[in-house]
């Protein structure tokens, strides 16, 4: 039994031989008993210290049955500036330069500085959910988007964030309707609604419990909706009350199974600073997504209001619609949102 | 020494095996048949009468308490029955009761069958203004009126005159304290 | 005399395996706790807590074993293992006769390093959120072998076990995996523990510190290697035994008749070898494969993308990464499913679902208060549900649903045939029924006019538990049909508005 004569096949290990070596070094009693000992300590602390350590690992990750910690959501803030008596509630400015609309509007509403305070943080809220071009009236005129921007930097924001979900691919909705182009240029942060822009929200709404927003609507101090007046499919039209979709992330889809309640319930959620109704270019049929100039009509009208029913009954009536037709309308109105007798707030019109 | 270790270890395997099977035998699998451990009609009529048995603190019945079920519901609160029936409404008691004093005063209890119904029909017929009692905050009181929901109860008192109207409270917290 | 310990533990602990395999079918579960085996497997607490960064409650059972490991060594692969004992009684028909021959088949050999790269990989993997571990541990493939593959067969042959026929989709795959891993004990003894055990490996690993080894006393030996014709391990105890693959079973001391080799407390350092023959960089690189390889699997077929609509799990079932995360296709759940519904996937959940339960309405459905399936999932990535928020109680409280049924009008008896039928309505469990008809008149071929009624679905209150789906009269391809979306896991799945979430 010597050892070079035993077969061996394929990926056997050679063997390991202690004898010599342990002959050598004396075995199994040591010479140097003190040394063995504290050896033996070390290898023994070693090993209780793993032991311990594992067992607390475990025991600290140990969880029962559930689905994680629940987590205190944010909610959305009430981004309306006081009341004044005797100020005017409706400014309509007609004229063929859209940003000198907007800013005779906004100065009789009062001028920008009553809504917007030094150092605030403001997200203007455009309509720029389709792959269009500007003529063709599917998303808010990019001037008028630009003007705004202008205003709220001129009444001294801190933070001016430009954004919407778009339904397209947001990439070339923001290129092509040039309102990234007009927003960056006159100052403001324009946010894609890229994944990690969302935040889970407490909204405690009618319909909705909670849902994923856009960050600038959690952040913002200020609110400003700027929507564009077009005809749509399911609701009859798209105007203020319905451009809050445009913060919405998820499957908001779903809300169209319920469509004039949920328009009703996103516009009680959100508790706008002010409305800049772009009325500059509407679409008249084929809407939301528009497409044909043929359904666009220049209208160069701008209507300005913190009343998003009354300014949706405004843009109802220039799409030639009857505004208690429109079912968002009435239920805005019934949810005490506000009026669609436009004509009887404190109205100031500019004609040009 | 070596006997001792084999002894140990010898016992381990049957101890611990042992263990496991005898608690396994003990225990039935888990609520197999939970979901149907509610109250059968009989017992719930019975519990939803015992509380007027005795009536609340400082009132007397004034005529016996009546049981009301699905169809009867529609006699008692015609069109708003549908609601409760949605909600899984089983029965309605209702009572004439008067306080010490004389002043009359109508209740009605609602077995709504779980405490999440009772907690929806609360929430359903509540107005939109409506404020909850201080402390109390399953609890609306109302100019003559004085609604709550405990438990799978819910209950809503009526009084005719200011007297009977500050009994309320006070008769409804006894009510409730019967409810389990 | 401890030789014979150590074989009435195996014994009895491959006994308690079988029982409670038998036991876990719900004629007879009551409250065992039917998956103590995985529950102690600490690789398997080790990987779910890398991904989900939480320890399931029943796993701290695997605390006390990684203790008494890293105090007593590899024992748990020659005492209590049961796919262990299994190979270990089949390795001794692969034995040879004579003891050099058999001293040369359990020798130590480079293949022995695979094991430490499969567990390097597999971890990697848990790492980056993906737990595969279940393929390749050995309790759980045991489990998954036995029932999806050697129970049904056998029920099936001779009946008795459960109620019906039982029938595993493409269980033919688990069945060879499962015996070929048994059959490579013909190359040599207990291959599959020595060669591929990623669990063997771990406990190896835990080995390196561990207090009582296997020694030689070399005053006493005279190299007759008779100590290594039994070795099970492959621990080469003629040299320095290799404390990372010696699995304490005790048959070198039986061979040594001169005591010349024992299980001792603290021998010398210098008479075992506690590293492993795999080199820093080939951990290194088996690591980040497991770790590189989830990212771009998930590239390719996605959690999400484009749900699969066969995709419908067990109730209780944690949101999709979440469960891929925790999910050891061990096959507890479908063994214990009372319908036999519960079945391996294939493809219906990608790469990464492979052998995970789906529920395949035409098979099994779903029994409306059944719960066991949550019951015995050994990580919780089925979670336990109570019955009453299973079922829920509408409209209060909506149910859990694992999907939704939708009519295929082409097949379904009154609408493509004008045939009437209404099983699906008859046989719906939901209180109200979330199938309901609508009594129409139609003309019939002949002219004549029929009443009919026509099922409709209420979106609101369909579970997706696929009894419909069962019971349909068309047997192949059944004219309402569950698909998963609108599973209450998962909110990016919801169909209807109702629930308040988008």
């Amino acid at each position: 039994m010597s050892d070079g004569e035993q077969p061996r096949a394929g990926n056997v290990v050679p063997e390991t031989r202690l004898r010599e070596n342990g002959k050598k070094a004396g075995g199994g009693n040591g010479d140097n008993s003190n040394d063995m000992d504290r050896r033996a300590l070390f290898r023994v602390g070693v090993t209780a210290a793993m032991a311990v350590g594992s067992v607390a690992l475990g025991l600290g990750l140990r969880t029962r049955d559930g689905h994680g910690k629940s987590k205190t959501l944010p909610k959305l803030k009430d981004h309306r500036v006081d009341k004044i008596q005797g100020a005017v509630e409706m400014a309509i400015v007609r004229g063929p330069d859209a940003a000198a609309n907007v800013r005779r509007a906004v100065e009789a509403m009062g001028g920008m500085g009553r809504y917007v305070k030094r150092g605030e943080r403001v997200v203007i809220k455009p309509n720029i959910g389709w792959n269009r071009l500007p003529e063709q009236a599917a998303n808010t005129n990019p001037d008028v988007v630009a003007e705004v921007v202008k205003l709220v930097a001129a009444a001294g924001a801190s933070k001016i964030w430009v954004t919407d979900v778009s339904v397209n691919t947001p990439e070339q909705c923001f290129a092509r309707s040039g309102i990234e182009k007009a927003a960056k240029a006159a100052g403001a942060t324009v946010v894609r609604p890229d994944a990690p822009a969302f935040r889970e929200v407490d909204v405690q709404g009618k319909l909705l419990r909670t849902a994923d927003i856009l960050f600038p609507f959690v952040d913002a101090d200020r609110v400003i909706n700027v929507p564009v007046v077009k005809q749509h499919g399911l609701s009859g039209a798209t105007m203020a009350m319905k451009n809050w979709y445009g913060m919405l992330g998820g499957q908001r889809v779903k809300l169209h199974q319920n469509i004039h309640l949920s328009i009703v319930d996103l516009a009680s959620m959100i508790k706008p600073t002010l409305t800049i109704m772009d009325a500059t270019r509407i679409l008249l049929a084929n809407g939301p997504t528009g497409g044909s100039l043929a359904d666009v009509k220049q209208m160069d009208t701008i209507a300005v209001s913190s009343d998003e029913v009354a300014l949706d009954a405004f843009g109802a009536s220039l799409l030639g619609l009857l505004p208690t037709s429109l079912g968002f309308i009435v239920e805005g109105m019934k949810a005490g949102l506000g009026t669609p007798e436009w004509r009887n707030l404190k109205t100031e019109e500019l004609g040009g | 020494m070596r006997i001792i270790l084999f002894a140990v270890l010898a016992v381990i395997p049957p101890t611990l095996i042992g263990t496991l099977v005898w608690q396994g035998r003990k225990a039935p699998p888990a609520e197999y048949a939970a979901a149907s451990a509610r109250p059968s009609g009989q017992e719930a009529d019975k519990a939803l009468r015992a509380l007027f048995e005795p009536p609340p603190t400082g009132t007397k019945i004034k005529e016996q308490i009546t049981l009301y079920d699905e169809k009867g519901l529609f006699d008692f609160i015609d069109g708003a029955a549908p609601i409760f029936i949605d909600r899984h409404f089983r029965k309605l008691a209702a009572a004439e009761i008067a306080t010490a004093e004389g002043s009359d005063l109508d209740c009605a209890v609602y077995d709504m069958a779980t405490p999440e119904n009772a907690q929806s029909i609360f929430d359903k017929e509540k107005s939109a203004n409506a404020k909850v009692v201080d402390g109390w905050p399953e609890a609306i009181a109302g100019p003559m009126s004085f609604v709550f929901h405990n438990t799978r109860y819910y209950a809503k008192l009526t009084a005719f005159d200011a007297k009977a109207e500050a009994a309320l409270p006070a008769v409804a917290h006894s009510l409730k304290e019967k409810m389990k | 005399m401890f030789l014979w310990l150590r074989r009435s533990y195996q014994a009895v602990f491959l006994i308690f395996f079988l029982f409670l395999v038998f036991a876990s079918t719900s004629r007879f579960i009551r409250g065992y706790d039917v998956q103590w085996f995985l529950e102690i497997d600490p690789l398997v607490a080790l990987t779910t807590a890398l991904s989900s960064h939480t320890l399931h409650h029943a796993l701290v059972w695997s605390l006390p074993l990684i203790v008494l490991t890293l105090v007593f060594g590899r024992f748990f692969c020659s005492w209590m293992c049961p796919m262990g004992v299994l190979h270990h009684l089949l390795g001794h028909l692969g034995r040879k006769r004579k003891v050099l021959q058999r001293v040369e088949q359990n020798s130590p050999r480079t293949s022995h390093n695979i094991k430490y790269a499969v567990l390097a990989v597999m971890v990697g993997l848990a790492a980056a959120g993906s737990v595969q571990i279940g393929l390749l541990d050995p309790i759980a493939s045991t489990w998954r072998g036995l029932s999806v593959s050697v129970l049904p067969a056998a029920s099936n042959t001779a009946s008795g076990l459960y109620q019906g026929e039982r029938h595993f989709q493409w269980g033919t795959l688990i069945t060879i995996v499962f015996f070929g891993a048994l059959a490579l004990n013909f190359v040599y003894p207990r291959f599959y523990c020595r060669v591929l055990c990623p669990l063997g490996a771990f406990l190896g690993l835990l080995s390196k510190f561990s207090l009582f080894r296997i020694s030689k006393d070399i005053s006493r030996c005279n190299d007759c290697d008779v100590c290594g014709a039994d070795c099970q391990g492959a621990a080469d105890p003629m040299g320095t035994v290799r404390a990372t693959e010696c699995m304490v079973c005790l048959n070198c001391t039986k061979g040594c008749k001169r005591g010349g080799i024992a299980y001792r407390f603290l021998p010398a350092l210098k008479l075992s070898k506690v590293e492993t023959d795999l080199s820093r960089r080939k951990w290194l690189a088996a690591g980040l494969v497991g770790v590189a390889s989830v990212p771009l699997a998930r590239a390719s077929d996605g959690v999400d993308p484009r749900p699969n609509p066969a995709r419908i799990r067990p109730p209780g079932a944690l949101d999709e990464p979440d469960f891929l995360g925790k999910c050891l296709k061990c096959g507890a759940c479908m063994k214990v499913c009372p319908t036999g519904g519960l079945q391996p996937a294939l493809a219906e959940a990608g790469l990464e679902g492979f052998w995970s339960p789906i529920l395949i309405p035409r098979i099994g459905y779903c029994e409306h208060s059944c719960t066991l399936c949550g019951q015995v999932c050994p990580t919780g990535a089925i979670t336990h549900l109570k019955v009453a928020d299973k079922v829920g109680e509408m409209p209060a409280k909506p149910p859990v649903r694992l999907g939704s049924a939708f009519f295929d009008k082409g097949r379904c008896l009154p609408w493509g045939y004008n045939t009437e039928c209404i099983v699906c309505e008859e046989v719906c469990p939901t209180s109200p029924k979330a199938i309901y008809f609508k009594v129409e008149t139609i003309t019939a071929r002949d002219g004549t006019q029929k009443t009919l009624k026509f099922p409709y679905i209420d979106l609101d209150h369909c579970t997706g538990c696929g009894t419909c789906e069962n019971r349909c009269p068309v047997v192949d391809r059944a004219g309402v049909r569950v698909s998963a979306a609108n599973e209450s896991r998962s909110p990016k799945s919801s169909v209807s508005l109702t629930g308040g979430k988008i």
